[in-house]
């Protein structure tokens, strides 16, 4: 019995292992946890909010936006740019 | 950089083969520039709610796989390429290439996940996750060691990158938006670095600077090419991008309501938001909740900032080279030759591409717009791909050990949430001066 226990908590040192384990650990929570996640109202609204505007949030640079920011005469009405 | 400039030389020239034979300067037409032939053999995986199979479709249903393994493709070419110009063997970057490539579409699937994505959690996060997972479990196998040249993938990723950081967008919101991104950000980067340098006495001066770019420009993209600039450790970067994705996520959130909450003008709040926010994306989430008006002039601010970087990055890489590095080294040589000498030349590379591009965006409405084809198209997803792959080897390649004792003692924290908070006050006092009563009409 202390034999095979040893040999367990070696087995899961084992770098193979640790990687089954994290592959494991990431399946889990991109496929179950997550998944589950989005159905709790405040993320989903957030969710539904993003879609609607046709928002992309995770854009790191203004070119990965859906839309480019180009200024529009509505901004113009409010602001002026240049006097 | 030679590489970086050919990718952007090719992309302009095969957007330019296929413009279009009527209405080529209409923006209202060509949303997003010229249609560019490249767009097809490039792409990402798209959002997924369910199942990572999803994501291989875009929004019209049509599939992206095909374009997301010719993507995987760019990456390996790209890479033996840098192989043949280091003198390397292409033969043996050519498995761990493949596998790089292979974990960077894993590093995209994880980012894109629905929850993940509207979070702003951005894919350099899941790479260098992915990195370190790979590089703490199995390690830096024999065969991949050839493949792990991040600080390659990095660099030429920034190289096309200046491609798309256009000067020319600067004057986009006029004097207030210039006014908003020109004083504040420098003022908050240089106020903030001191304050690690001299006063919270952080040893590593790239951390500072690595931190206060991404804190006071926008995010990531900042602090990757702040990082290549000042050549900070590679787990600086990292520390500097977990940092700034924390604070992002809280920020999207909390701001939009505070200024709901105490009834800010629209177009304030949104200069605000685009002016103290790090990421582009949360920018534009955040801005949603303020409606039209704020939401765009929020976009525009940040897109301002997003211009600075390639003269932040250059200025940053003069001041090392010439200031930093120099007094670490004898000093009897001229300043000029020193600066050169220790220059490094892949900035002049990002530089130079972006004053090209933005040179010629600022031709006429055709230019613009086979500018913004060209990039939109091709360079822009390609950058992606480079940056996501650099990351990953940057994630296998990281130890956390070497920088532990100064994260334990939580001075980058403080730096970051002091140097946030000045953020937030002269960026509120910039707008509130500038898009609420000097140009307002």
């Amino acid at each position: 019995m202390k034999y095979a226990k040893s040999s367990i908590i070696a087995l899961a040192f084992q770098p193979m292992t640790k990687l089954l384990l994290w592959s494991l650990a990431l399946c889990i929570i991109w496929l179950i946890i997550l998944p589950q996640a989005q159905r709790l109202t405040f993320i989903a609204r957030h969710i539904d909010l993003m879609s609607q505007g046709n928002v992309n949030p995770a854009a790191m640079y203004y070119t990965e936006l859906e839309k480019l920011p180009l200024r529009t005469p509505a901004v113009e009405q409010a602001l002026v740019l240049w006097p | 950089m030679l590489i970086g400039g050919l990718l952007i030389f090719l992309s302009l020239c095969v957007t330019f083969s296929a413009r279009p034979t009527e209405d080529a300067g209409n923006r209202k037409k060509f949303e997003k520039g010229w249609p560019n032939p490249l767009a097809k053999t490039i792409d990402k995986p798209q959002t997924w709610k369910e199942l990572p199979t999803e994501g291989l479709k875009d929004k019209k249903g049509k599939s992206v796989a095909l374009p997301i393994l010719l993507g995987m493709g760019w990456v390996v070419l790209v890479g033996c390429f840098g192989a043949l110009l280091m003198g390397r063997n292409v033969f043996a970057f050519l498995p761990g290439g493949i596998l790089l490539a292979l974990l960077g579409c894993l590093a995209y699937f994880l980012a894109s996940q629905r929850v993940i994505n509207d979070l702003n959690l951005e894919y350099p996060l899941w790479a260098l996750l992915v990195g370190l997972i790979i590089g703490n479990t199995v390690g830096e196998m024999n065969w991949l060691k050839p493949a792990l040249v991040g600080e390659y993938f990095i660099k030429t990723g920034l190289v096309v990158f200046g491609a798309e950081v256009l000067f020319s967008r600067l004057l986009e919101l006029g004097l207030p938006g210039l006014l908003t991104s020109w004083v504040v950000t420098p003022v908050v980067l240089i106020t903030s670095y001191c304050f690690g340098v001299y006063f919270l006495k952080i040893s590593s001066k790239s951390l500072c600077m690595v931190v206060s770019a991404d804190m006071s420009v926008c995010g990531v993209s900042a602090a990757i090419a702040t990082a290549a600039a000042c050549k900070a450790k590679k787990e600086e970067l990292s520390l500097a991008i977990g940092l700034s994705l924390f604070f992002t996520v809280i920020m999207m959130v909390a701001m939009p309501w505070f200024i709901q909450q105490v009834g800010m003008d629209p177009i304030v709040g949104g200069a605000w938001l685009g002016g103290t926010i790090d990421a582009t994306g949360a920018v534009v989430a955040a801005g949603e909740a303020l409606g039209k008006q704020g939401g765009e002039v929020a976009a525009t601010v940040k897109m301002i900032q997003n211009s600075m970087i390639g003269l932040i990055a250059f200025a940053v890489a003069v001041y090392w080279a010439g200031w930093i590095d120099r007094s670490e080294s004898k000093q009897n040589i001229s300043l000029g030759y020193e600066v050169w000498r220790r220059f490094p030349k892949f900035i002049i590379g990002f530089f130079s591409a972006s004053l090209v591009c933005s040179l010629l965006f600022t031709q006429g409405a055709e230019h613009s717009l086979w500018v913004d084809g060209a990039t939109l198209g091709f360079t822009s997803r390609l950058r992606g791909w480079l940056f996501c792959v650099g990351f990953i080897c940057m994630g296998i390649q990281t130890n956390f050990r070497e920088l532990a004792p100064i994260f334990s003692s939580g001075r980058p924290l403080i730096l970051y949430v002091v140097g946030q908070i000045l953020n937030l006050i002269l960026s509120l006092a910039m707008a509130a001066l500038t898009f609420g009563w000097l140009f307002r009409k």
